[in-house]
Formats: structure tokens, C-alpha cells, sequence
């Protein structure tokens, strides 16, 4: 009874913090396929919301105790761009969101280091699935 | 209420070691249920390596990290069949130096080679083990060409895969669980029960009474006689602390840390059909394993990630038919361990690669540096955080200069979570897989194997396992 309360609970943590990370997500997904792609905007590129839907989808389909740390994590990532450009990572240009990434990156913490790695890896596998399954590429 | 399940022998686990013990233990006339906390996909449901197959088949969508000062990313098959439906199906028989220091170092009784290679001689026959066809592909070329400039040997490793002959050529038919000891099992009359996670195991006065868990989101409770866990080098630990066995239980995981690098040369040689390259490098092995990779686009992207050459998309479209990828695999001396959560159903899983363990992988990745620019490789992407790329031999030692956290680490090769051996000091199961100090739990699968084999491992665990039960069969 303790372990089915105790899933339940977690599972309802997982979600809510979900739903706010969901657009960060997006945001971070954008930046990356922007980067990877030498442009300073995704505007007009098939597969970048599909690419977003899947990163959040592999986020909460990450073990329970790393799923929470990740999604608020992203939270985190999100709210303290404030500091240093005034408004969420979600809402700044993309030369801010790239700053605030390189920064991120560069962090003496792992977790920061790997938080990054992990949308950058993660997105351009995604990204270039989409592309390769529809034949987009080459 | 719960559901209720009876079986004599209940085998948790549909991998290559449950599933070996299923077919061995139904044929010999023991009435076996098979539990197996994934679906039943058929074996081509999705492509190998891609994005739908992660999805249906591997444990949480295959973001599973070993953490540690290097977290190592490792991968498991959640699925009927197991591990064996998205590996490469590479065999090998482990090095005879490597059965006999088992033996010794773990009092592991019948385990020196002429004692096991009968039992791999029987897998061999039992499978069907094939080299390709048509002779190994463009990247295969590429290691076994530089390998034989440099007088390193190398060779095509056979696989798990059957070829058909059709009208259309031969047919590739993959060799897995499901399409070989899973139908063998059921013929015998074997029942699978797939969706159905055992969570625990009821032990009273050393003897497990009854399993539960859940089956299609219902409570279920199976009884049984005997039970054999085979879940692997993670879940099966898992499984066993969470019913209160905890002796020599998930201190002592090994694996064989494995990084990646993707590679230019001059001409185009990357096709999208070009499946799993099967040459491997022998000539440092068990120590160090030096292959190709599966490297198709998404693949190439992912690898050349974090790379500081800049226009990596147009890299990608200009140049991804002359990249493919090749790793370094290790067999580390690191060790980790695997523990149950208060709240959480997954498990925590850390690993520390030693000093010596990074310098390895650093000799390894020059060493691969070298055979590729004797193969005419043009660049070397870094797969250190922050390196360069490498354009000619003479900078080749950017490659040794492996430290914690600077290179993505990945594993599909986990093991030695419940050692066996007669070392009680170090040991959770006896020679033959038996749980010590239990009456009737046993342990048949990769985390019983005492140290890393070395070589891609499912030969080896299936040997094992065949090895086990016919033990238990003979009482």
C-alpha cells in the first residue's frame, strides 16, 4: 500500500513538473536544432515540435528519481536566466539563450555540464531522425 | 484481489539467460512460467538502433545511467527476448585465460575451458551462428585495412543470425530469444507471460514461497517450487534486495565502458544499409576491443555533438557518407553497485572508472587513432570534451588525455552484480548459480558471471545458463 502511494505520488510529481518544463523544453529544443544548424531561428523548419514532444517524452520516461531531477532541473535552467538576462531562458533572443547555454556548459558543477549535453545530444539525435526517416537529408 | 499463478519453476526474465534455462528446464518436462516484465514484439517491429525500437524495447526508452565521477550511459532490453533483440548478436567464446582466472580468483568449480567448452560447443549447435554473406562492410574494410598495415590482427566476428535463401537472395533473420529458446520453451510446453513484473519475492526461513508483482496493471502472486531469477545485472539485484537478500547482492557490477568516435576519410564509404560492421580488432583483446559502429545519420549527429568544429550541420549533409564511427571497449577494473530506493521502483546504479581504467580507454582511443589513419582516415572527430579534431598521427595523444567526465561513456555489456564462485567472502550464488544459504533461488544470467569476459557476453551467459541447468536438472 506504502510502494502503491508512494508511485502514485511520485507519478503526480513527474507530471506537474512536466507541464512546466514543457515549455522549456521547447525553448531549449529550439536553441539547440538553431545552433546545430548555423542559424540564429528554427522558423519555417519541419520537425522541430515533433523533435520537442520527444525529448519531453524521453524526459519523463527516465528513471523516476532522474526524471524529477531533469525536469527541475529545466525549471531551474529556465527561471535563473533571470539573473543574468533579466527574463526566463524561454523568453530571452537567441544570442541570450545561446549565452546562457555556453554558461551553463562551461559550469565547474556536472550536473550543469551534463544537463546541457544531454538536450544538445538528445535534440540533434531526435532532430535528425525526423530527418532521416523522411528522407530529407543527403 | 490479486491474480494467482502456479508453475514448479518460475523464470523471472525472458532474456538469453532465462530464456536458455526456459528451454533447457520445459524440455526436460518441468512445468516453467516465464515472467517478463516487457511486451512481446516481434523481433523486426521496429528498426535496429532507432528512435521506435529505444521506445518499445529498451528500459525507460534507454536513458539509463550508471552515475558516478564518469556517468556511464547503459542500456537494457525490456522486452520479451531480452537484451538479444537489439544487440549486434556478435558471439564469442571469452579467452581460456579469462575462464581460468575466474575459477580461481572465485573458487568457481567446472569452470575451466574443457570443462565449458562443451557447454559452448552446445550453444553453438543449438544456434545458428553466421558470418555475413556477402563479405563485411565498407567500415569493416576500413578496420580490418589499417589493422593489417600495422600487423595488428583482426577478424569478422560471427553472429546470432540465420540467412534464408529466397527467391530474393538471403534473408537476414535475426537469431534472438524470440524467434529461438522462447519458441523452444512454449513447444515444450512452457507458458509466457509477458507484461508481468515480479516486484519481490516472498522468502521465509531461506525459501521463496511466492513472487508478486503486477500483470497487465493487476496484482498478481505466482507460486511456484523453484524460481530462477534472470533478469540481469541490474534487475536482478534489484529484485533480490528489494525481497531482503542483500549478501554479496549488487556490490560488485563490472562492464565494459565504451566510447565512441566519429571518423572523415576522403571518400564517400557510409551507406544507410550498412547495418552492424562485424570487425573487430583482436590483437589487445580481452583488455581492449577496438570496432566499428552502427552510423547512420541520427547516429553521426549524435556523436559529433559537443564537437568544437563549427557548421556541424553542414558537415553533416556535406560529409556524412565519408564518417562512420568506431569505438574503443575496455574491460575496466572499476567496479560499481546497484541499490534499491525507498520510494522508487528504479534502481541506483553508480560506477567509478579507476585511474587506470581512463588511462586504458586513452591508450585505446590512440591506438584506434593509429589504425584509422593507416586505414586513410582524414580527421578525427574528439570525442573528448573541448579536443580538437585530429588531422594527423603526429597529434594522436589529444586521445589519451581521458579524465573523469570528459568523454561520453556508454555499455551494453553489464555484469557481475551476484558473482558465483565458492569465494562466500565475495560470492552471492554458489558454481552453479544456486543463491547461498537459500533452498530453492537461482540465479541465471549475466550478473552471475564473477568478472567482465572480455568479449561481447550473450555466448558466454547462454553457456552458463545451460551449464546451470543442467546442474539443477541432474539435482
Amino acid at each position: 500500500m506504502i510502494i502503491a502511494d508512494s508511485g502514485r505520488l511520485i507519478g503526480a510529481a513527474r507530471r506537474r513538473l512536466a507541464r512546466r518544463a514543457s515549455p522549456v523544453v521547447d525553448g531549449l529544443t529550439r536553441t539547440v536544432i538553431a545552433d546545430q544548424l548555423g542559424r540564429s531561428d528554427v522558423a519555417g523548419l519541419d520537425f522541430v515540435d515533433e523533435t520537442a514532444e520527444v525529448l519531453l517524452k524521453k524526459l519523463t520516461g527516465m528513471p523516476a528519481y532522474l526524471a524529477l531531477a531533469m525536469l527541475g532541473t529545466t525549471v531551474v535552467f529556465d527561471q535563473s536566466a533571470r539573473v543574468r538576462g533579466g527574463r526566463k531562458f524561454r523568453s530571452l533572443d537567441h544570442e541570450r539563450r545561446m549565452a546562457w547555454l555556453d554558461l551553463w556548459r562551461g559550469a565547474p558543477v556536472g550536473v550543469f555540464r551534463d544537463f546541457v549535453a544531454f538536450y544538445e545530444k538528445m535534440g540533434v539525435f531526435v532532430y535528425y531522425t525526423h530527418i532521416e526517416e523522411a528522407g530529407a537529408h543527403g | 484481489m490479486a491474480e494467482r499463478l502456479d508453475c514448479d519453476v518460475l523464470i523471472i526474465g525472458s532474456g538469453p539467460g532465462g530464456a536458455t534455462t526456459a528451454a533447457a528446464l520445459a524440455e526436460a518436462g518441468r512445468d516453467v512460467l516465464i515472467a517478463e516484465e516487457g511486451e512481446d514484439h516481434h523481433v523486426d517491429s521496429a528498426p535496429s538502433y532507432s528512435l521506435a525500437e529505444m521506445d518499445q524495447k529498451y528500459r525507460s526508452g534507454g536513458l539509463t545511467t550508471a552515475l558516478g565521477p564518469t556517468n556511464i550511459t547503459y542500456i537494457e532490453g525490456r522486452c520479451v527476448g531480452g537484451a538479444s533483440e537489439i544487440n549486434a548478436g556478435l558471439y564469442h567464446r571469452p579467452k581460456a585465460e579469462t575462464l581460468d582466472r575466474w575459477a580461481r580468483d572465485y573458487g568457481v568449480e567446472d569452470m575451466s575451458p574443457e570443462a565449458m567448452w562443451p557447454w559452448f560447443e552446445a550453444i553453438e549447435r543449438d544456434m545458428t551462428i553466421s558470418a555475413l554473406p556477402g563479405g563485411v562492410g565498407p567500415a569493416s574494410k576500413k578496420l580490418a585495412a589499417g589493422a593489417a598495415k600495422l600487423g595488428w590482427g583482426s577478424r569478422e566476428v560471427k553472429r546470432f543470425w540465420r540467412y534464408e535463401e529466397t527467391t530474393d537472395g538471403k534473408k537476414p533473420q535475426r537469431q534472438s530469444m524470440s524467434e529461438t529458446m522462447i519458441p523452444r520453451a512454449r513447444a515444450a510446453g512452457a507458458r509466457l507471460s509477458a507484461r508481468t513484473r515480479v516486484r519481490k519475492l516472498i522468502i521465509k526461513g531461506g525459501e521463496a514461497r511466492e513472487a508478486v508483482g503486477i500483470r497487465d496493471g493487476r496484482p498478481v502472486r505466482i507460486r511456484f517450487r523453484e524460481v530462477f531469477v534472470c533478469c540481469g545485472a541490474v534487475q536482478t539485484p534489484l529484485l533480490l534486495r528489494r525481497s531482503g537478500v542483500t549478501e554479496n547482492v549488487g556490490n560488485d557490477l563490472r562492464l565494459h565502458p565504451m566510447v565512441r568516435v566519429a571518423v572523415r576519410f576522403p571518400e564517400p564509404f557510409n551507406d544507410p544499409s550498412w547495418g552492424v560492421p562485424v570487425q573487430q580488432v583482436e590483437e589487445f583483446k580481452p583488455a581492449l576491443t577496438l570496432g566499428c559502429s552502427h552510423s547512420s545519420l541520427p547516429h553521426i549527429a549524435l556523436w559529433l555533438e559537443g564537437n568544437p568544429q563549427g557548421g556541424r550541420d553542414a558537415l553533416l549533409h556535406r560529409d556524412w557518407e565519408r564518417i562512420g564511427i568506431f569505438y574503443v571497449a575496455a574491460v575496466a577494473e572499476g567496479r560499481g553497485s546497484v541499490r534499491s530506493l525507498p520510494i522508487f521502483d528504479d534502481p541506483l546504479v553508480r560506477f567509478k572508472m579507476t585511474d587506470g581504467d581512463l588511462k586504458l580507454v586513452g591508450d585505446g582511443l590512440h591506438k584506434l587513432g593509429q589504425l584509422l589513419f593507416a586505414a586513410g582516415a582524414e580527421v578525427i572527430f574528439n570525442p573528448l570534451t573541448g579536443g580538437p579534431p585530429v588531422s594527423r598521427p603526429a597529434d594522436l595523444d589529444a586521445l589519451r588525455a581521458v579524465q573523469q567526465g570528459n568523454a561520453q561513456v556508454t555499455t551494453i555489456h553489464l555484469f557481475s552484480s551476484c558473482p558465483m564462485g565458492e569465494d562466500r567472502g565475495r560470492c552471492a550464488v554458489d558454481s552453479y548459480g544456486k543463491l547461498h544459504d537459500h533452498k530453492n533461488i537461482w540465479l541465471n544470467d549475466a550478473s552471475v558471471l564473477p568478472h567482465s569476459p572480455g568479449v561481447n557476453p550473450q555466448g558466454t551467459i547462454m553457456s552458463v545458463a545451460l551449464r546451470n541447468a543442467a546442474r539443477f536438472l541432474a539435482g
